[in-house]
């Protein structure tokens, strides 16, 4: 009893609520929604954007934001390659993680300096730093699409764990390697989070920066360390969807930006820090995932995509908005009275 | 002598009354020069200087509808939708069998009411979701964004529409006496109303105060959700009057054109002088902040080899340059 009242209380719950009813609703109409096939190609949609939702969290939670990561990761993959590519390198794709990470972690620190150092608002900031990118990539690099990738990279891609065939339609879904780079980026985003000093100093100087560092919490090397965590999971992130996609059209995931705020916002986090969790982030991007997917299993036509995602956004963080605004308030007024009464 | 101190000291106050405006001037002025003395036989010719009349006007229109959100402490990333929207709606009464052997001037004013009111409605929409549902204004227009987006794609196919009537597409090319584009009398009109509406109207000094500090505004019997809304809907009709514009030199209106004014009208708006946190920043400041971009993008569009994307770099790295500016020039709310 007592677990279902506190499962009553938690945005996670209505969240999960909705997503199974949805599928049902999905599955009722086209019969194709709990088939093999399409499971294993939500998971799949689900790799590249849930490790960007990762780096986001705690981003939000210091009541910061981060609109750069995708050109972040767009400038570093693209430059990753064409060195292991000029170097002829046919090694493992683990040379090429931690290349593009290491430009990633690079090309973040300036966001961290800017928003940590200089103490500037973290949105126009990343909006600068987004065009700076995309205009080293697309500007001065010129950048075109690469079609060949290394050896190890392009291996990696086309290496799956099963693969799942639907009969009725003949489709055939493998599910990559990739999937646990994203088990292992949730347990260390959980793990940084909740049981480290580090964490505990997040969620602090989310909720009340003077306090945070009257504990003694250093909450600009704390602000640093997330945009940096920020950028090098983007850039793993670039990596793992290259691989998958088999070639680099540049600038490509710049746009993706917006579900991924999206989804932690769903989940319950809130843009004035202090809040959001690991499982609420991952449901707000099921949730966001799974209705984009089954419009086409609907039969909507891919011009009303965008609209729907809007629709969806726009009335899903209005309902976890809404309802943080009203929770904010009822504290408030505890506080209040406590005060009147001293 | 005494006179000339006198004289000093008036020219001083005058300064120090408005900083960040003479500073901008100043700037210009370098800027122009500089532009000029690189480029004297492309740059100081009269066409060029009637044709940078007539581009700016479009993006400034819409960098004031960013400003009137921004002096409010939010932002807003819709204003390109909203205008595309608003010249799609406008184009569709334009062409549309509707208009069919009505006179050209009733079917234009018609198109341009009708863009007028999606302006209006989008902005009374973001009003609505930033105020009542309390989304952070960033992402809720984030989000509109994409659903004002998602409406024009719907509507058109993602295709463009041309054929407007003649006569409107003239609007664009028109100069008036061969020296001003109507489009920059329709910006000047512009820049005049809204310096009125907010330094000398009672709405516009509670605008500020609104942005400064909300609770004060609040306890001090301010209707916020009235001004939040108003506020919303006047930036919605700014927009629509900037898509206006675009669409009388596009000469057809489409879902994505001028991608990249958002990013750009932030920039202009920070560089002129209105603070991300609300409540500072006047109309004549970010006036003087787009002719300054465009005195930059016509210099860009004189070299050849550098494409689009250069200058999306270079706006990226002049937002953070500016910013960083005006945190050590101590302009910056927060340092007050």
């Amino acid at each position: 009893m007592k677990i279902i009242n506190k499962a009553l209380h938690k945005g996670e719950f209505y969240l999960a609520l909705i997503i199974i009813i949805f599928c049902f609703f999905v599955q009722m109409r086209s019969g194709q929604f709990l088939t093999g096939n399409n499971l294993v190609d939500l998971c799949v949609s689900m790799i590249v954007p849930s490790i960007f939702c990762m780096g986001m969290l705690p981003v939000v939670i210091t009541g910061g934001i981060d609109v750069s990561f995708t050109a972040l990761a767009s400038l570093s993959i693209y430059v990753g390659i064409d060195i292991l590519l000029r170097t002829g390198y046919e090694g493992s794709v683990l040379a090429a993680f931690l290349l593009v990470a290491a430009l990633s972690l690079i090309l973040a620190a300036s966001n961290g300096f800017f928003i940590a150092v200089l103490d500037l608002p973290p949105l126009i900031v990343t909006l600068g730093t987004m065009s700076v990118f995309q205009g080293l990539l697309l500007g001065i690099l010129n950048a075109s699409s690469q079609n060949v990738l290394p050896k190890g990279m392009s291996d990696f891609g086309m290496s799956s764990l099963f693969c799942v065939t639907n009969k009725e339609l003949d489709i055939t879904s493998a599910m990559p390697y990739s999937i646990f780079i994203l088990i292992g980026v949730t347990a260390g985003t959980w793990f940084i989070l909740k049981h480290t000093m580090l964490g505990r100093g997040i969620y602090a100087s989310g909720g009340n920066k003077n306090a945070a560092v009257r504990m003694g919490f250093k909450v600009k090397k704390i602000k640093f360390f997330v945009y940096c965590y920020m950028g090098v999971l983007a850039g793993v992130a670039a990596v793992i969807r290259i691989c998958m996609a088999r070639y680099n059209p540049p600038g490509n995931m710049i746009g993706m930006e917006m579900n991924v705020i999206a989804a932690v916002v769903l989940g319950g986090a809130s843009l004035n820090g202090g809040k959001g969790t690991i499982l609420g982030t991952l449901l707000g991007m099921g949730l966001i995932t799974i209705m984009e997917n089954s419009l086409l299993l609907l039969g909507i036509p891919g011009y009303w995509q965008t609209l729907f995602t809007g629709i969806i956004i726009v009335a899903g963080t209005s309902v976890t908005s809404y309802r943080a605004a009203g929770t904010r308030k009822i504290t408030a007024g505890r506080e209040g009275v406590r005060h009147a009464e001293e | 002598m005494q006179k000339n101190n006198q004289n000093r000291n008036k020219m001083l106050m005058f300064y120090q009354k408005d900083k960040t405006f003479f500073q901008l001037v100043i700037i210009a002025v370098i800027v122009f020069a500089a532009v000029a003395f690189m480029k004297p036989e492309k740059f100081l010719t009269s066409e060029n200087m009637l044709s940078m009349l007539a581009q700016f006007p479009q993006f400034g229109i819409m960098t004031f509808s960013v400003m009137l959100a921004m002096l409010l402490g939010g932002i807003d990333l819709s204003v390109v939708a909203i205008a595309n929207l608003s010249s799609i709606t406008a184009a569709f009464i334009m062409t549309g069998s509707w208009g069919q052997g009505k006179s050209g001037t009733v079917v234009i004013l018609a198109g341009v009411a009708a863009a007028a009111l999606t302006g209006a409605a989008a902005g009374w929409i973001n009003g609505v979701v930033v105020y009542h549902f309390r989304v952070p204004a960033m992402l809720a227009t984030i989000g509109t964004a994409q659903v004002f987006q998602g409406i024009s794609i719907a509507v058109t196919q993602g295709k463009a529409i041309s054929g407007l009537p003649g006569a409107y597409s003239e609007i664009g090319r028109l100069d008036m006496g061969g020296v001003l584009p109507i489009p920059f009398l329709v910006f000047a009109i512009c820049v005049l109303a809204l310096s009125f509406l907010l330094n000398r109207t009672t709405f516009g000094s509670n605008i500020y105060m609104l942005g400064t500090n909300r609770k004060a505004a609040e306890y001090s019997g301010l209707k916020v959700r009235a001004y939040t809304l108003k506020v919303f809907i006047l930036g919605g009709i700014l927009a629509a009057v900037g898509g206006l514009v675009m669409m009388s030199r596009t000469n057809s209106a489409k879902a994505d054109y001028g991608d990249a004014y958002t990013l750009q009208c932030v920039m202009i708006a920070i560089l002129g002088g209105v603070d991300a946190e609300g409540g500072a920043g006047k109309v004549r400041g970010v006036a003087v902040a787009v002719l300054i971009v465009q005195f930059i993008a016509s210099a860009i569009n004189m070299f050849p080899a550098l494409n689009t994307y250069t200058k999306t770099l270079i706006w990226g790295l002049t937002l953070i340059v500016v910013m960083i500016w005006r945190m050590f020039s101590g302009a910056s709310h927060r340092n007050r």
